[in-house]
């Protein structure tokens, strides 16, 4: 109510009860537990327990109501009602390893631990590098996700040899951008600021110490960029690069950012609220109450003229006659807090860097398109950039 | 990985039921975040806006009874993550809170009204 949760909070304590049918007439009392700021998990186990958890649901639960493929594959692992689960020491280490996936990782120790760091204080990066060789050793496939925080994005290309020589085959950098709290987002109690209001000036642009500076992340993806295209088409597949190739070929993008539009990952809140985007859950940007108005109604109106259509319209002139325009589409909208030198305000605070990397990367797109054109494989590219390029056709075909 | 992605479901409401039973007795217990949750507590899809109550309800000593206070929304999944009902604004109540009879699986028995 009003931000403050007081009020309902005493509501759920003051109704809420569990009492068994048998005990209706003098429920037992049930205790609250306030658990703001706790520390305690609820989360899934990523390791051999995994398999112990579901053994001991089937042994207990009534297993009626799944399908057989499901029965099917747990049994498969030697999970079945009424046997027991007794794994010997190959499948014990086989499940051990298949309960770990995916993978965090922004570079090497002294970088990743920067700001990669656990409750306690302490730097992540050797975990991480031990379920990062768990993977390769099983062949699962993978794609580190490299975070490029203001201190990471001076070392390109020890982030990026550092990951080649792990073998990293598949590799996403994120921008990390967040703005201090500012006059619309602390009266709630943020200590980061919402997203820049998608038609109207914002107050203020100020980031964290650690959000990327823009032209450095432009240099950063250069840097990459200029090494990568010489050496490592074709093996090492940077998710960055490949949007930027296909915007430059003319394919719709695969990721909401570099989208025309967006808006189609909704969110609805505790109180009914449905949003457009879970980066926006503001009050600015709520579609509408799932409790009065239809949900594919609210959807229509974001797309035909809402938040997902202002990605595109609310671009100021200096991005609408960019010539990165095709590549970038501005980013993500939770970053125009910036004006343009024109005074216009929805500047994305990325544009000078990405700017910067579309623009010089340009030649380099050119030249693989037309390899791409000619049935060739991009991978010739790193020829082309030694000098003049001649292939026979002939030859290759 | 099928067998994992199947299994993910209830092996988390193991660990959601662990962590609440940490807390205290099952049936008895209602965990709350009563100043919203920041990362120090681990949970999946949960953000930091919503002051969430959750409980797990243990049927094997026969049916319960939950009064859901009114002004909420929520669900009742079971143990597979299989939907049973909406509570609150999206549930029978309409967001004025009301009683709701939960049954053991296979319950015989009277049904009372």
């Amino acid at each position: 109510m009003d931000g403050d949760p007081k009020p309902g909070v005493d509501l759920v304590e003051k109704h809420t009860k569990i009492y068994h049918l048998k005990d209706a007439a003098n429920p037992p009392a049930r205790r609250f537990v306030h658990v703001s700021g706790r520390a305690f998990s609820t989360l899934a186990p990523a390791d051999y327990s995994f398999w112990v958890y579901l053994n001991q649901v089937v042994q207990e639960e009534p297993t009626d109501v799944l399908d057989p493929v499901t029965l099917g594959l747990y049994a498969s692992v030697g999970i079945q009602k009424g046997k027991p689960f007794s794994p010997g020491g190959r499948m014990n280490k086989i499940l051990s390893e298949a309960a770990v996936v995916g993978i965090s990782l922004d570079g090497p120790k002294e970088v990743h631990d920067r700001y990669r760091r656990d409750r306690s204080g302490n730097g992540t990066f050797d975990r991480v590098m031990r379920g990062l060789k768990l993977l390769q050793k099983h062949e699962v496939e993978y794609n580190v996700l490299a975070c490029v925080a203001r201190e990471t994005a001076k070392r390109p290309l020890d982030v990026y040899r550092f990951f080649k020589g792990e073998g990293v085959e598949f590799i996403q950098f994120t921008p990390v951008v967040e703005r201090l709290s500012n006059a619309c987002s602390a009266p709630s109690g943020l200590r980061l600021a919402g997203p820049a209001a998608l038609d109207q000036e914002d107050r203020k642009g100020d980031v964290t110490a650690w959000s990327v500076n823009p032209e450095d992340y432009g240099d950063f993806l250069i840097a990459i960029y200029e090494e990568w295209v010489r050496q490592d088409v074709g093996k090492v597949f940077v998710m960055n690069f490949e949007w930027a190739l296909n915007a430059w070929i003319g394919n719709p993008s695969p990721v909401c950012v570099h989208s025309v539009q967006c808006g189609r990952s909704l969110v609805l809140e505790h109180n009914g609220d449905v949003y457009a985007c879970d980066h926006c859950v503001y009050p600015e940007y709520r579609l509408g109450d799932i409790r009065t108005a239809k949900l594919s109604e609210m959807i229509e109106r974001s797309l035909q003229s809402g938040f997902g259509v202002s990605k595109e319209t609310a671009l100021p002139r200096l991005c609408r006659e960019c010539d990165v325009l095709a590549a970038y589409r501005g980013g993500c909208p939770k970053h125009r807090f910036m004006k343009t030198y024109l005074g216009e305000p929805g500047l994305r605070y990325l544009c000078p860097g990405y700017k910067k990397f579309f623009r010089h990367i340009r030649k380099y797109l050119r030249a693989i398109a037309q390899l791409i054109e000619n049935g060739l494989p991009a991978s010739y590219v790193m020829e082309a950039v030694k000098g003049p390029l001649v292939i026979k056709l002939d030859q290759v075909r | 990985m099928q067998t994992y992605l199947l299994g993910l479901e209830p092996v988390s409401q193991v660990a959601n039921r662990k962590g609440i039973l940490e807390l205290g007795p099952v049936n008895l217990t209602v965990p709350i975040f009563e100043d919203r949750m920041d990362s120090k507590s681990l949970f999946l899809t949960a953000n930091n806006n919503t002051p969430y109550t959750w409980f797990w309800l243990d049927l094997r000593e026969g049916p319960l009874v939950l009064e859901v206070p009114p002004k909420v929304l929520g669900a009742i999944d079971d143990m597979w993550y299989n939907f049973v009902t909406d509570l609150g604004f999206s549930g029978p109540d309409k967001g004025e809170g009301g009683k709701y009879l939960i049954l053991p699986p296979g319950h015989k028995g009277d049904v009372p009204d």
